[in-house]
């Protein structure tokens, strides 16, 4: 049975007490000033019937994720159940997936200078317990599960109760009464200059620098062949 | 003048330290860059050695972007210039040197237009230099001091600085070949390291700027082995 990690958070529940980014940090043993995932706070609505709404986001675990695209060691991998998780031996801290994730998940680690990023808690899921940042959630905002188990109750929460897929990603959003959906994270899509970036200029440039050589080379096999005359006085 | 043993002076002291800091500064930030482009080259070197690279390229962009600019600027500013300028200044003999060129290069004998100090294949490679220089200097400061920049801006950059670096990489294998293999050219390397070239090499090479300098100008012969100089009164 294949599974495939997935969350879903219900912003009619979420009351904003961060007990969901302190509780990572510590887990995760985060960076001073960073955070894996955090609870933003907008308002919606016109005067006067103006809502504020609570919006925690984390890495969206995306399928084609772009920070494995560009990542130039392939330290970047989805876990069996479509986790994206980070190869602490082979990140090398360049940064590239800071830059190319489009919704900020990520940032760099000041202490080992390499990436770093929710994880989903994989430690804790593998040894059977719950992200800390669902099982710590005081409104049971936050559930954690998988999206391929029909029967599961991830899967139930996000069809009965009509949650909004970031779509090409495994973040789901349950959104409050009369939110504009546009407040939650844009679906992931394909970025133009990233495809210039690995799928034009890398080729090309491979490529130019092959004539390049294969020219030096040619030039360097007539001469010998010819002997060449050095210009010397 | 007469005398083909003569030396004519073609780079002055901060010209050739000049070039020599951009020209070490360039391969090794090529050598450590570019691992993560020929991703076989990149797994070769291993993480342990990429860390170590990026390291090297992310002090040495510095040395990069200030270092030769400050010598040239500062050191010889007048003659930085006039290279400059003698660059952008493009006549008929140029465009018939690069027409002519291809031959020389593999080889075979061609009998090129005279040449000023710069000849139009100098002039490709002076304006590359200096087209590179800006795009790797700018983008390269963008990527090592990231904050605040949007992630269109980053991706570009990143973009940017890897057609950049496969360019010059590419400028760099024949500028490489033209200055220690290719027999026709040898006397040049000569100019760039101890600042004179031979007469014979001056009128046949570059034949206008050797009218250029010796008309009103003297040879003035030194005492012992040192070199004859002609100065430009």
């Amino acid at each position: 049975m294949k599974t495939k990690y997935g969350m879903a958070i219900d912003l009619r529940k979420c009351v904003g007490c961060e007990a969901c980014s302190i509780a990572c940090k510590i887990e995760n043993r985060v960076n001073e000033g960073k955070w894996r995932t955090r609870v933003w706070e907008w308002d919606y609505g016109a005067y006067p019937q103006v809502s504020k709404i609570k919006l925690p986001t984390l890495c969206n675990h995306c399928q084609e994720a772009p920070c494995l695209e560009v990542c130039p060691v392939k330290a970047n991998f989805h876990s069996e159940e479509g986790v994206v998780l980070i190869n602490r031996d082979k990140c090398i801290g360049c940064g590239y997936c800071i830059a190319a994730c489009p919704y900020g998940a990520r940032f760099k680690d000041a202490v080992t200078g390499q990436a770093d990023k929710c994880t989903m808690c994989y430690h804790r899921v593998e040894a059977g317990l719950m992200p800390v940042c669902v099982s710590t959630c005081i409104s049971h905002a936050r559930i954690f599960g998988d999206l391929d188990d029909p029967q599961g109750y991830l899967a139930r929460y996000i069809r009965e109760h009509q949650a909004w897929q970031v779509k090409g990603t495994s973040t789901y959003y349950v959104l409050a009464q009369g939110m504009d959906p546009s407040l939650i994270p844009k679906e992931l899509q394909h970025d133009k200059v990233i495809s210039l970036w690995k799928n034009l200029v890398h080729p090309a440039g491979k490529v130019m620098m092959g004539v390049a050589a294969g020219a030096v080379l040619l030039g360097t096999a007539i001469n010998a062949v010819k002997g060449g005359k050095h210009d010397a006085e | 003048m007469q005398n083909e043993t003569g030396r004519v002076p073609r780079f002055n002291l901060m010209e050739r330290v000049g070039h020599w800091t951009h020209a070490v500064a360039c391969i090794f930030l090529l050598a450590t860059g570019l691992a993560l482009v020929f991703s076989k080259y990149g797994d070769l070197m291993g993480p342990n050695v990429l860390r170590v690279f990026r390291t090297i390229h992310h002090g040495l962009g510095y040395v990069f972007v200030f270092v030769p600019l400050g010598i040239l600027l500062f050191g010889t500013g007048r003659t930085f210039l006039a290279w400059i300028k003698a660059c952008f200044k493009w006549s008929k003999n140029d465009v018939g040197f690069l027409l002519g060129f291809p031959r020389e290069f593999f080889g075979f004998k061609v009998q090129l237009p005279k040449q000023g100090k710069f000849n139009g294949g100098e002039k490709v490679n002076s304006l590359i230099t200096m087209a590179t220089f800006w795009v790797m200097a700018v983008t390269g400061l963008i990527m090592l001091n990231p904050e605040g920049f949007s992630r269109t801006t980053m991706l570009t950059a990143y973009t940017l600085h890897a057609a950049g670096a496969l360019t010059l990489g590419t400028v760099l294998i024949g500028h490489v070949y033209l200055a220690l293999l290719h027999p026709g050219s040898k006397e040049s390397m000569k100019g760039m390291i101890w600042g004179t070239v031979s007469q014979k090499f001056a009128k046949e090479h570059h034949a206008l700027w050797y009218d250029e300098v010796t008309s009103g100008g003297k040879a003035v012969k030194e005492s012992g082995n040192g070199p004859q100089v002609i100065r430009k009164l």
